[in-house]
């Protein structure tokens, strides 16, 4: 996949759980493979990782600080997009 | 720091937290019946058959039960990796110390060898593989947070709270002196204050350290609060711990610093709750301001000199103190804590079924649906006039009555919540599946 990808940005870092989940995945159903959701929480959501693999995302996490972390996913197919945008950053 | 592409274990399966929290409230409902049919006697000596049964029931029973089922999925959210065989292990832990914690009530009102040796036995495997296998999690790297290290020390604490207690099982059937051991091991078997140091261990330690370690972790996240003072949360578990360990040599100096201790993590509590972003009406918020509130009554109490006080209340301090940090200390968070996470918990089983099936999201309902706020205010109101009325009994026993009709009360509408939040977890899911067959 060539096309460079679009960044979906959702700041979930205010809300309480389960919602910062129900949001990610609100997004990740309307997500195309030419999207990349970039999502701004206060702590990595360990289970979900193995699950969005499992459903054909990859992600991406970068620790930002103790309470800040900005996680990317996208579709796998979408793998050296996401590295061209990761590059171009 | 790239974490991608890392394999992280998904939530162990619901049902195995789940068999440890409803096993929990029926050992508290054997507890009130003990107290209902053990009268007025049990309540003049801490050493008396029926109150060693119903303090067990209530410590291991209830207590220990939660925080085992808790843990198995507290450490894939926090640590992000979980325990190895998840079912294997936490299916035969349960039946294991269910059993054990069953035979050890039982051999506390009938002691004999057969009950002696069972609960010995069974505890040593129920909590003894339990152990092995957190450990085996909580030695990796993966994380290094003060939620995981404060779980390591409470772990240790864990340990040692099984050890003193299976020695001192060991102490009413075996002649320690017909054993050639060496003079300091002779001593530490038989030492009197063996039973002070189990009992602090099992309350502060294991307890109290796993209480305070989660606190970190899940208050800012449930209640989007800051996060603890790094002093507290770096540097408290560790104090705690070293204050333990001095309790064996130098018990009265060590108690007086980890109920300090005790109150300065209260007032760190109640500030970080005060910051909190989302001030909503919640029972579980509610449950830690008791909490917090508890433990300055504590240390008062604790501090108030002799003098100050009446006689009666002189006799009675070191009962009334324990009853407050169980009952509206720990038993407060560990209620209020699950009023948070079954509902937490289904919605995001229910969730992750529905990540490869986006189109199920429609069936699962709306958080407050698996408890609602008005069912935890009740539980919240029944447990401190519960609370108030153990105080009293411990105080004027002719009261016992009262106290095992509240607890009875109060553990059986939790189990009926539990219950109801369930049986709506199973319902939903028996849908997305059927949606996911279509």
């Amino acid at each position: 996949m060539s096309k460079s990808l679009e960044l979906i940005v959702v700041d979930v870092s205010g809300f309480a759980p389960p919602e910062p989940m129900t949001i990610i995945l609100s997004h990740l159903v309307k997500l195309s493979e030419y999207e990349c959701l970039q999502v701004e929480h206060r702590r990595q959501p360990f289970p979900l990782y193995e699950k969005l693999t499992l459903a054909g995302f990859n992600y991406h996490c970068v620790v930002n600080n103790q309470e800040s972390i900005t996680l990317y996913i996208y579709h796998s197919g979408a793998q050296t997009a996401f590295e061209c945008l990761i590059k171009n950053n | 720091m790239n974490l991608s592409g890392l394999s992280f274990n998904a939530l162990p399966p619901i049902d195995l937290p789940f068999r440890f929290f409803v096993s929990a409230p029926l050992f508290v409902l054997f507890c009130a019946g003990i107290i209902l049919f053990s009268g007025e006697a049990m309540w003049l000596s801490r050493w008396h058959p029926s109150t060693l049964a119903l303090t067990h029931g209530f410590t291991l029973g209830f207590i220990t039960m939660v925080m085992m089922g808790a843990l198995l999925q507290l450490l894939p959210v926090i640590g992000g990796i979980g325990i190895a065989k998840p079912r294997l292990i936490a299916r035969n832990c349960h039946i294991f110390f269910t059993s054990g914690v069953l035979s050890l009530i039982a051999n506390f009102l009938w002691p004999n060898d057969w009950l002696f040796s069972l609960s010995f036995l069974l505890l040593a495997m129920g909590l003894g593989i339990y152990i092995c296998a957190l450990a085996w999690v909580l030695v990796k790297k993966l994380s290094q947070g003060d939620a995981i290290i404060g779980f390591r020390f409470a772990i240790s604490a864990l340990v040692v709270v099984l050890a003193i207690g299976l020695i001192i099982l060991a102490r009413t059937q075996v002649n320690f002196y017909q054993l050639q051991l060496p003079t300091f091991l002779f001593e530490i078997l038989l030492s009197k204050d063996l039973t002070n140091s189990h009992a602090i261990w099992g309350l502060v330690g294991w307890v109290g350290l796993l209480i305070i370690s989660v606190s970190f972790q899940v208050i800012p996240m449930f209640h989007v609060a800051p996060s603890f003072p790094r002093n507290i949360s770096h540097y408290l578990p560790a104090m705690m711990f070293i204050l333990l360990l001095g309790y064996f040599y130098q018990p009265t100096v060590s108690l007086n610093f980890i109920v300090l201790l005790h109150g300065l993590y209260a007032i760190s509590l109640l500030w970080v709750i005060t910051k909190r972003k989302r001030k909503v009406p919640d029972s579980t918020i509610n449950y830690w301001q008791l909490a917090a509130i508890s433990l300055l009554v504590l240390n008062v109490f604790y501090f108030i000199p002799d003098d100050y006080i009446s006689a009666d209340l002189v006799t009675k301090k070191a009962v009334l103190m324990t009853a407050i940090f169980i009952y509206f200390y720990l038993v407060a968070v560990i209620q209020g804590m699950l009023l948070k996470i079954l509902p937490f918990l289904s919605y995001t089983h229910l969730q992750q079924l529905c990540l490869t099936n986006f189109s199920a999201m429609q069936f699962i309902p709306h958080m407050h649906s698996f408890l609602h706020k008005k069912h935890g205010q009740w539980l919240l109101f029944l447990h401190i006039l519960t609370g108030g009325v153990l105080l009293v009994t411990i105080m004027l026993p002719s009261t016992y009555w009262l106290l095992a009709l509240l607890l009875f009360v109060e553990f059986f509408w939790l189990l009926i919540l539990m219950y109801k939040a369930m049986s709506l977890y199973y319902l939903t899911r028996r849908k997305i599946n059927l949606s996911d067959n279509e």
